[in-house]
C-alpha cells in the first residue's frame, strides 16, 4: 500500500514536472503590432459604455471546435476585452455533435448553463422555433450598444446563417464554402500543365471527371476524388452543391424555389436530383476511396493527408493548417485551392454554387445576463478582431476579413469572397434535422450498394414529405 | 406479538430501500406514458403539446425506421448470444482441465475486457477497425487478405459491432461457466473414458446437460442487457452504413436529441419497454422452475 | 499399441488446447496492452504502420487531457459519483436484501422480480423521462441529479446480488445468535455480514464498476460540470482531426478501475458475476 502511494506521488511529480514543458503556445504569428491594433480599434468601439459596464459578470458559451472559433476565442482573451468589460468569458469549444448535444440539454432544462451559443446554419429555424434563443434585433438597433456593422456581414450569410422570419437570431460566424484542393505535384506529372508549366483545376464537372480517370489510368494507388460522405449530416451537406447546380435543391421553399412543384416538398426526386445525385455516386465509385462513406471532416483531412487523394471538393475548415503541418501530412507544401467546379448548361453558360453556411452566435433565452452576452457575441465576431482574425487563418464571414495581409497569405481567399456572395445554403426550418436523416440514410445506404438510386430516394422523398405535409399541409 | 414486530420492520426496511427504486419506477413509466400521448417536439414544447392519444404509437409502429431498429436489435441480438455461447463455452472447456501455470494464471486478461466501459470498447476498437489506422486490417494484410472497409459495408459493420461485444462479453460467459465446469466430478468423465466415450461425446452427453441451467441463464441475462445497446452504434458506426446498424435504443436517443420528437421517442421507449418485460418475465419464470426443480 | 495411440491422442488435444488458450489470452489481453503502450506516443509514431516501437516516448497526452481538457474534473466526478452510489446502494440495499433472502414473505417474489426488472430496463428508457423531469426542477447537471440516476443502477443490482449471498449464509449459525438473544440488528450487521464479507466485497465491486462503465447517464444528465467521463470521450472524437493517442490516454484512464479489479480483484468479480445468476 505505502509502495504504491509512494508510486503514485512519483508519477504526480512527473507529469507535473512535464506540464509545463507539455505547454503550447497557440497562434505566435499574431505580432504585438496587430495585436495593438486589435485593442484600439476595441477601445474605441466600447468607450460609449463607460469603464467595466459589466463587472463581474461571467458569461459561458458553448461554441463548436471547427479551428475558426478557436482562433476568434483566443483573440477575445488575448485582447482587452475582459479588462474593458469586466466580463469573464469562459467560452468551451466542444465538437459538433457534443456541442448539440450540450445545447439542447441545456435548452430542454432551461437551467441558463449557457449564454451565448453557436447554432449550425440549418439548425437555427428548429432553436428559433423552439424559443431557444432570442431574436437580437432589439440588442442591435439599441443606441447604448456598439453598433454590429451589419453591412459588414456578407448578405448571403447573413440572410441564410442568422435571419429566421424577418428577424436577426444569430451573428453570422466563420461560414463554410466548398472549395475544390488540389495537389500541385501529381497534377504535374500527370501533365495536366498549362502553357507555362502551372497545374489547371478543373473548371466543370466535366473536366474533373476527366482529369480525375486520368489520373487514376497513371496512378492506380492514387484517388481522385473525397467526399465526407458519412452518414449524417455530413453527407447531407455534401451533396449541396451537385443538386444545386444541377437544377435541383433540398426543399421547395426552403433554400430554393421551382414554381412548378409545391412549397415544402423535397426535391431529392426530382429528375434533376437524381441525375447529381448519379453523378455523385459515379464520382464515389470510380475515383474515391471506398471508405469514403465513413468520412467526416476528420477522415477525408486524414485522407488528404496520407497523401493518396490528388483532388477533392473539401469544405472550407479543412483548408490549411491541418494540410500544411508536415508532422501529420505528406502533403504539406503540395496543396493548390481552386473554386468548386461547376455544372455545364445545355446553352453552354456554367453553373457553379458553392455550399455556404456555418456556426454563427446566438443568445439562449434562458441566459440571466443578455445584455453581457450580447457583448461578448457582437464581438466575438465582430469588425474589429477581423482582421487579426483572417490573418491567423480564421475563415471569413465578413467583408474585412478580406485584407490585404489575409489574401496574401491564403490566395484562395481572393476567390472565395465571389463564392460566398452567390453561394447557397441549406433549409433552416425546424424539421430540417429529420428531413435530413431520411435523406442521408437513404442516400447512404444507395452508396454503400445496399440500394438502389432511384426507388430508394423516391420512397425517402415520399417518408419526408409526408413529414412536412403534417405540418405544413395546404400551405 | 413477536411475528408482527417482524412483519412491521420487515415492510419498514424494506419500503426504506425501495422508495426510490419505487418512485424512479413510478416517475419512469408515467413521464415516459405522458409524453407518448402528446406531440412533444422542438416546436411545441414553447407553445404547448396538444393530446394525440395512441397517434405516436401507430406512427412507431408502421415506421419503416423503428421496425428496422427492432430487426438490427435482434439480428444483433441473436449474433452476439450465439458467438458469445459457442466462444464462450470452447474457451472455458479449454481453460477447464490442466494446463501449464503461467497460461492458468494469464485467464485473468480474460475477464478484462468485461470490466472495462462499452465506450471505451466501442472507442478502442474503432481505432483497431479504421482502414487507414488500425490494426486489424495491417494484421490481415500480411497473411495476405486485403481487408474490407469495416463500417462502410453493411455486413462488416454489423460483424464489427458483434465482435466487439464478443470480445466483451465472452468473459462472462466464460467467468461463469469455468467454475460450472470444473464442479463437474471427474468420476463421470473417467466412467465415460473406460466406457469407450470420445472427447466429442463426452463433452456433448456430459458437459453441456451439466451446465444447461446456467448457459440457460446467460443466454436469457443477455437478450436482455443487448436492448440497451448505445455506446457501439453511437461511437463505432453512427448507425451506418444506410440503417444496418441502428439499434432500437440508438434509434430512440436518436429522435429524442436530434430531431426532439420526444412524443415519438417517449412511445419506442414505451414499447421498449414492454419487449424488456417480456424477456425479463421469461428469464425469472424459467429461473423459478430451475430453483424448483 | 493402442496405448501409444492414445498417448499421442492425448497430446495432440493438449497442444491444441494450450494453442486456443494462448490465442484467447492475445485476443483478449493485448488490445488493451496496446492501447496503454499507445497512450505514451505523440500522433506521429501512434498512426505509423508497422507499429514503431523505439520512440520518443511522452506522458503530453496526459498532461493534456488533464490540464486543458478539464479531465482532472471528469475523473473526480466519476469517481465522486461512482463510490456514492456504491455506498449508498449498500446502505440501502442490504438490510432489504438480508429480509428478502431471510425471509419468505408474501410479496417477497414481486419485490424480487421488480429489482430485476428495474436492473434489466434498457437506459434509454429511464434517461429520457428523467432527463425531462430533471429539467423542471433544475435538477440537470446536479450531484443529486446524477447520482439518483446511478442510484437505480446500483440499488437493485445490490439488492439482488446481496440478497443471493444472504440466504446461502447457514440459518443455524443465526438461529443460535437468536437464542443467545441477539437483536435482528446484531445479527444483520455483527453475524451474518462477517460471514458473506467476500460477498459484499463482489457486490460493492460490481456496483462501482457498473456506475464508472455508464455511458447513457452520463451523456443526457450532466453535460457540463457534471460530465462523466465515458461520456466525456465523444468529445475527443473530433470531426477535424482525430487524435488517436490522445484517444488512447483517454481509453487508459477510462480502463484504470477495471485493470486495478481484474488484476486485483478478479475472484470478487466473478463470484459476483456467478451470483447475479443464481
Amino acid at each position: 500500500m505505502r509502495r504504491f502511494l509512494i508510486n503514485g506521488l512519483l508519477l504526480l511529480a512527473l507529469s507535473a514536472g512535464f506540464l509545463a514543458w507539455a505547454q503550447e503556445v497557440p497562434y505566435t504569428e499574431l505580432s504585438p503590432a496587430m495585436l495593438e491594433e486589435l485593442n484600439t480599434k476595441l477601445r474605441e468601439a466600447l468607450a460609449p459604455l463607460g469603464p467595466q459596464p459589466y463587472k463581474g459578470v461571467v458569461i459561458r458559451g458553448c461554441v463548436v471546435r471547427d479551428g475558426s472559433y478557436d482562433i476568434a476565442v483566443w483573440l477575445l482573451k488575448q485582447s482587452d476585452f475582459e479588462e474593458l468589460t469586466g466580463i469573464t468569458v469562459d467560452i468551451q469549444l466542444l465538437e459538433f455533435e457534443e456541442k448539440v448535444m450540450q445545447q439542447k440539454v441545456d435548452f430542454m432544462g432551461h437551467t441558463g448553463m449557457y449564454d451565448i451559443v453557436s447554432v449550425d446554419q440549418p439548425q437555427l429555424g428548429e432553436y428559433a422555433e423552439a424559443g431557444w434563443i432570442i431574436p437580437l434585433d432589439s440588442f442591435i438597433n439599441d443606441p447604448r450598444f456598439p453598433d454590429p456593422q451589419i453591412n459588414d456581414i456578407i448578405p448571403s450569410l447573413l440572410d441564410t446563417c442568422g435571419t429566421w422570419n424577418g428577424k436577426i437570431y444569430a451573428f453570422p460566424g466563420p461560414s463554410y464554402g466548398n472549395l475544390l484542393g488540389y495537389r500541385k505535384d501529381i497534377f504535374i506529372a500527370a501533365g495536366i500543365v498549362d502553357w507555362d508549366g502551372t497545374p489547371i483545376p478543373p473548371v466543370t464537372w466535366t473536366e474533373y471527371l476527366y482529369y480525375g480517370r486520368k489520373i487514376r489510368e497513371m496512378f492506380p494507388d492514387m484517388f481522385a476524388a473525397v467526399m465526407q460522405a458519412r452518414k449524417g449530416e455530413y453527407l447531407s451537406y455534401d451533396v449541396g452543391t451537385y443538386l444545386w447546380e444541377w437544377g435541383a435543391g433540398y426543399i421547395n421553399g426552403c433554400d430554393v424555389y421551382y414554381p412548378e412543384y409545391p412549397k415544402y416538398r423535397v426535391l431529392w426526386d426530382t429528375p434533376q436530383a437524381l441525375a447529381a445525385l448519379k453523378f455523385y455516386k459515379q464520382l464515389y465509385e470510380e475515383l474515391a476511396p471506398p471508405e469514403t462513406i465513413t468520412y467526416d471532416i476528420a477522415g477525408f483531412v486524414s485522407a488528404m493527408q496520407s497523401g493518396k487523394v490528388a483532388m477533392g471538393v473539401l469544405i472550407q475548415e479543412a483548408v490549411g493548417t491541418p494540410l500544411e503541418d508536415p508532422r501529420y501530412s505528406k502533403v504539406a507544401g503540395q496543396m493548390l485551392y481552386a473554386p468548386v467546379p461547376g455544372k455545364v448548361n445545355p446553352d453552354g453558360s456554367i453553373t457553379r454554387v458553392s455550399h455556404i453556411g456555418g456556426e454563427n452566435v446566438a443568445i439562449n433565452a434562458d441566459s440571466r445576463n443578455k445584455e453581457a452576452a450580447y457583448l461578448v457575441a457582437r464581438f466575438l465576431v465582430g469588425p474589429e478582431l477581423a482582421a487579426a482574425y483572417s490573418y491567423l487563418g480564421g475563415k471569413p464571414f465578413r467583408y474585412s476579413h478580406f485584407t490585404p495581409e489575409a489574401i496574401a497569405r491564403y490566395p484562395w481567399l481572393a476567390a472565395q469572397l465571389h463564392n460566398i456572395e452567390t453561394g447557397k445554403a441549406r433549409p433552416k426550418i425546424p424539421e430540417y434535422p429529420q428531413v435530413s436523416d431520411i435523406f442521408s440514410a437513404a442516400f447512404h445506404a444507395v452508396l454503400s450498394g445496399q440500394a438502389e438510386l432511384e426507388p430508394a430516394m423516391r420512397a425517402a422523398a415520399a417518408q419526408a414529405n409526408a413529414l412536412l405535409a403534417e405540418i405544413y399541409g395546404g400551405k | 406479538m413477536g411475528a408482527f414486530k417482524w412483519k412491521a420492520l420487515y415492510w419498514v426496511i424494506l419500503s426504506v430501500a425501495f422508495l426510490p427504486l419505487v418512485c424512479s419506477a413510478l416517475l419512469v413509466l408515467g413521464t415516459n406514458i405522458f409524453l407518448s400521448l402528446h406531440d412533444y417536439t422542438a416546436r411545441t414544447i414553447a407553445t404547448g403539446a396538444p393530446f394525440v392519444g395512441i397517434a405516436n404509437y401507430s406512427y412507431a409502429l408502421t415506421d419503416s425506421r423503428f421496425l428496422n431498429a427492432l430487426k438490427v436489435s435482434f439480428l444483433f441480438l441473436v449474433l452476439c448470444v450465439v458467438g458469445e455461447t459457442i466462444v464462450g463455452v470452447s474457451l472455458s472447456y479449454v481453460f477447464a482441465k490442466p494446463l501449464p501455470r503461467i497460461i492458468s494464471k494469464g485467464k485473468v486478461l480474460i475477464i478484462l475486457p468485461l470490466a472495462i466501459s462499452p465506450a471505451a470498447a466501442s472507442l478502442i476498437w474503432r481505432w483497431f477497425f479504421s482502414t487507414q489506422y488500425g490494426i486489424i486490417n495491417f494484421l490481415l494484410a500480411l497473411i495476405g487478405i486485403q481487408g474490407p472497409d469495416w463500417t462502410a459495408r453493411p455486413t462488416s459493420a454489423l460483424f464489427a459491432m458483434v465482435f466487439v461485444d464478443l470480445w466483451q462479453w465472452v468473459s462472462f460467459t466464460f467467468a461463469v461457466l469455468l467454475a460450472a465446469m470444473q464442479g463437474i466430478p471427474a468420476e463421470v468423465y473417467e466412467a465415460a473414458s473406460i466406457d469407450g466415450a470420445s472427447e466429442w461425446t463426452k463433452f456433448w452427453k456430459i458437459t453441456i446437460p451439466f451446465l444447461k441451467r446456467s448457459l440457460f441463464q446467460i443466454v436469457l441475462f443477455r437478450f436482455a442487457l443487448l436492448l440497451r445497446e448505445v455506446d457501439k452504434p453511437l461511437i463505432l458506426t453512427q448507425g451506418g452504413p444506410g440503417m444496418a446498424t441502428e439499434t432500437i435504443s440508438y434509434w430512440i436517443y436518436r429522435c429524442y436529441f436530434w430531431f426532439s420528437q420526444i412524443g415519438r421517442a417517449a412511445a419506442m421507449a414505451v414499447i421498449l419497454l414492454v419487449i424488456a418485460n417480456i424477456v425479463c418475465e421469461t428469464f425469472w419464470t424459467l429461473r423459478g422452475r430451475w430453483q424448483n426443480a | 499399441m493402442p496405448n501409444m495411440v492414445l498417448k499421442t491422442k492425448k497430446k495432440l488435444y493438449y497442444t491444441m488446447r494450450i494453442t486456443v488458450a494462448l490465442i484467447a489470452l492475445i485476443a483478449f489481453g493485448l488490445p488493451i496492452m496496446w492501447v496503454i503502450w499507445s497512450s505514451f506516443k505523440n500522433l506521429v509514431d501512434v498512426i505509423a504502420l508497422p507499429p514503431k516501437v523505439i520512440v520518443p516516448y511522452q506522458i503530453d497526452n496526459y498532461t493534456r487531457l488533464l490540464f486543458r481538457n478539464h479531465f482532472d474534473r471528469y475523473v473526480l466526478n466519476t469517481i465522486v459519483v461512482a463510490v456514492t452510489a456504491t455506498a449508498v446502494a449498500l446502505l440501502l440495499g442490504y438490510p432489504a436484501a438480508y429480509f428478502l433472502g431471510r425471509y419468505r414473505f408474501r410479496g417477497n417474489n414481486a419485490l424480487n422480480y421488480f429489482v430485476l426488472s428495474l436492473f434489466m430496463a434498457p437506459p434509454i428508457i429511464v434517461a429520457l423521462p428523467f432527463s425531462v423531469f430533471f429539467s423542471r426542477f433544475r435538477l440537470l447537471d446536479t450531484f443529486a441529479g446524477m447520482l439518483t440516476a446511478h442510484v437505480t443502477i446500483t440499488l437493485p443490482l445490490a439488492i439482488w446480488l446481496l440478497q443471493g449471498f444472504v440466504s446461502e449464509v447457514d440459518v443455524s449459525i443465526e438461529e443460535a445468535a437468536a437464542l443467545d438473544g441477539a437483536t435482528i440488528t446484531q445479527r444483520m450487521y455483527a453475524i451474518v455480514l462477517p460471514n458473506i464479507r467476500s460477498g459484499f466485497a463482489a457486490t460493492a465491486l460490481l456496483c462501482f464498476l457498473f456506475s464508472w462503465n455508464d455511458f447513457l447517464y452520463g451523456l443526457i444528465l450532466g453535460p457540463f460540470r457534471m460530465k462523466l467521463l465515458p461520456a466525456a470521450t465523444i468529445g475527443l472524437v473530433s470531426y477535424a482531426h482525430i487524435e488517436w493517442n490522445v484517444i488512447c490516454a483517454a481509453a487508459t484512464i477510462i480502463v484504470t478501475p477495471a485493470l486495478i479489479v481484474t488484476f486485483g480483484l478478479h475472484n470478487e468479480l466473478v463470484k459476483g458475476f456467478r451470483q447475479f445468476l443464481r
